[in-house]
């Protein structure tokens, strides 16, 4: 135990007495390791380098003497990491001059002073573990670029002290989650480590690693084509990547200001970027003022959405669908609307986007979830028949270890049977990973259904189809806007949804010829203004009661 | 003898010797290894064989270790040898001058010796 808690120090010093002598000195405090000469200190450095705070080194040796040991040693930079103290026998300087020189840390004289010795070598031990414990919280450890707080410090002392213009850059590689769960922990951190790389071997840039799957670059501004750099960068970045599907967002914020916060220039790097998140056809993206005005508005939201959740600002208004075959109503979706007292009404496009990126989503469904299971149970009471009500489930709700109970409670609560309620899933790239699949079935297994939003759109996967446990799927939007050129591709669809035993639905329908078409292909169920807009509440149960008298 | 008695019979510096040398068992553990230090010998040998080079390194030292134990005289001639033996001064020493000074260092390493032996009995 005792020799794990001392830290070690090794001595090189040819003569018995003078060795022994130093050794009964420090072992009270330090555990020794001895060696006779240069050769063999090398060796027992080597051998215990993670064990040795320090060295003490004779200049004057037989076979290998102070200085070759010196000269060696630097060489190898993981041997300089313990540092060395001199012990010279004369008070000659030229000879101290010359092994600080060689990366000695300090030197004691002959007559060894036994004080004097612990007390410099105390000293040398705090100093060095001083430095070594602000390197490591000066760079990520994985990658060895700076951290997020390091380069926070270095670029704001830095910009404080010129006046010369500086262009930031920020790299977001896309679905990290998703890359790191399909080639595992190794291969991505490979990755993470290449990207570092080739992110050193830009000239004159100082950079860190901000978020797991974030950069931030610093470059002197240059008038150059940065979109042809980046470009360049880019193509060479995949030549001889450890992962080759990936995919990196750049974005580029010229001339930075020196009068605002670090973090604002973060943020409006941030929006610039996310402004061409999945689209697969630009990867590099110019800061321009409008993201300003944009970065303002999302502190707005951000600023009073909680509040908002607490007053009840969010209302759940519900837009009916309607059987093909009948026309009567078949169940209805509900939508989130906010009306803020001061900002009117607020489009869910813009703040539903925010709040699935800032986790502030996963709230909110809870919440419509348990209004609707209210609605029903009110509905039930004064009875009006209600219908199945379809509540809209980011992925991030999935994450929550206690949302299948978050979801059952108001059910159960309210006493209402799970047949009126649906979840309305949205297809995306991870949809896919097991854990979700898991989650979704366990919800399906309370008897909930689930439907699948937006099929069709953007990254489908046929597969989806048999992986996830379903009930519905939703036709994207976009198919029924061009009904007339993608019919073949739709009535496909429905086939397909009902070889599987799946039900359909079409939404954004408006006129009676879309209405036609897709009771022709044996579409199940329709939603749109053709029907009716999105109703509050108030209004909707009005809607049932007509419907169903 | 104590301690005291033999750093005043070979001319060396006992309140240098108390202030670093921790304690008496201390001092006295040390001095009795002095018997078996190999460096006079083999200083001997490499300047009586004319080999200066090598008989720096010996010199040299022996007035380390005789500092370090405090035999103040043995290590003021050790001193005066390692000088005459380092570079350049090597260069103008004859063999009469180091034996000269080889001599003087025998007698205080004599004089240590003798008195260890009655020290550590």
């Amino acid at each position: 135990m005792e020799t794990l808690q001392k830290r070690g120090i090794l001595i090189v010093e040819d003569n018995d007495i003078n060795r022994e002598m130093l050794k009964e000195i420090l072992s009270d405090s330090y555990h020794v390791t001895e060696a006779c000469d240069g050769i063999e200190g090398l060796t027992k450095l080597r051998e215990n380098l993670d064990r040795l705070s320090l060295v003490l080194l004779d200049m004057h040796m037989p076979r290998m003497n102070g200085y070759e040991f010196l000269e060696e040693r630097k060489k190898d930079s993981l041997l300089c990491s313990v540092p060395v103290i001199v012990t010279t026998g004369s008070n000659i300087t030229e000879a101290e001059e010359k092994s600080l020189s060689l990366g000695a840390s300090d030197f004691v004289t002959k007559p060894y002073n036994p004080r004097i010795i612990l007390r410099r070598i105390e000293a040398i031990i705090r100093l060095k573990e001083s430095i070594s414990s602000l390197e490591a919280i000066e760079r990520d450890s994985v990658c060895g670029l700076y951290t997020k707080d390091a380069f926070y410090f270095h670029v704001s002392n830095g910009l404080r002290q010129t006046d010369k213009s500086f262009d930031m850059m920020m790299f977001y590689i896309e679905d990290y989650q998703h890359i790191a769960v399909r080639y595992g922990q190794n291969l991505t951190t490979d990755l993470i480590k290449y990207i570092a790389e080739s992110i050193m071997k830009y000239d004159g840039v100082i950079a860190c690693r901000y978020d797991q799957d974030k950069f931030f670059l610093l470059r002197e501004h240059t008038e150059c084509n940065h979109k042809e750099l980046t470009k360049e960068f880019d193509i060479n970045l995949h030549k001889n990547s450890p992962i080759p599907d990936f995919s990196i967002k750049y974005g580029i914020y010229n001339n930075i200001p020196h009068d605002i916060p670090l973090a604002e220039i973060y943020d409006r790097l941030s929006i610039t970027v996310s402004e061409i998140k999945r689209q697969y056809d630009k990867n590099i993206a110019l800061f321009d003022n409008e993201v300003i005005a944009t970065t303002k508005r999302i502190r707005q939201i951000e600023e009073c959405m909680e509040q908002a959740l607490a007053d009840g600002q969010f209302s759940v208004y519900y837009q009916p669908k309607h059987d093909a075959e009948t026309g009567k109503i078949s169940g209805a979706e509900a939508l989130v609307r906010w009306i803020h007292p001061e900002y009117g009404f607020l489009s869910p496009g813009e703040f539903i986007p925010l709040f699935e990126q800032n986790g502030f989503i996963t709230g909110l469904d809870f919440y419509v979830w348990e209004k609707v299971c209210n609605h029903i149970k009110m509905w039930l009471k004064e009875n009006i028949p209600p219908v199945p009500i379809s509540v809209n489930a980011s992925r991030r709700d999935f994450i929550a270890t206690d949302n299948l109970k978050k979801l059952t409670l108001p059910i159960e609560k309210n006493n209402i049977d799970k047949k009126y309620l649906h979840l309305e899933i949205t297809e995306s790239g991870d949809v896919n990973d097991n854990f979700l699949i898991e989650k979704i079935g366990k919800i399906r297994d309370t008897g909930i259904n689930i439907e699948l939003d937006d099929f069709g759109a953007g990254q489908s996967s046929l597969g989806t189809l048999c992986d996830i446990p379903l009930d519905v799927i939703k036709i994207d939007i976009s198919f029924i806007r061009n009904l007339e050129k993608q019919k073949e591709i739709v009535r496909t669809i429905i086939a397909l949804a009902h070889a599987l035993g799946l039900k359909t639905v079409a939404e954004g329908v408006e006129t009676e010829e879309q209405i036609s078409i897709l009771k022709s292909m044996g579409c199940d169920s329709l939603q749109g203004y053709y029907y009716s807009k999105p109703l509050p509440e108030y209004q909707f149960r009005e809607y049932l009661k007509k419907e169903l008298a | 003898m104590t301690t005291e008695e033999f750093y005043t019979a070979i001319g060396g510096d006992y309140s240098d010797a108390k202030s670093r040398l921790i304690n008496d068992a201390f001092m006295v553990k040390f001095i009795g290894k002095f018997i078996n230090d190999k460096n006079y010998e083999e200083l001997k040998k490499c300047l009586e064989s004319g080999d200066f080079d090598t008989a720096f390194s010996y010199a040299h030292t022996l007035k380390g270790v005789s500092l370090n134990l405090a035999f103040k005289k043995l290590s003021e001639a050790c001193v005066a040898l390692t000088d005459a033996l380092r570079e350049p001064a090597r260069k103008t020493l004859t063999n009469e001058k180091a034996s000269e000074l080889l001599e003087a260092v025998t007698e205080e390493y004599n004089v240590v010796t003798e008195n260890i032996k009655t020290l550590c009995g």
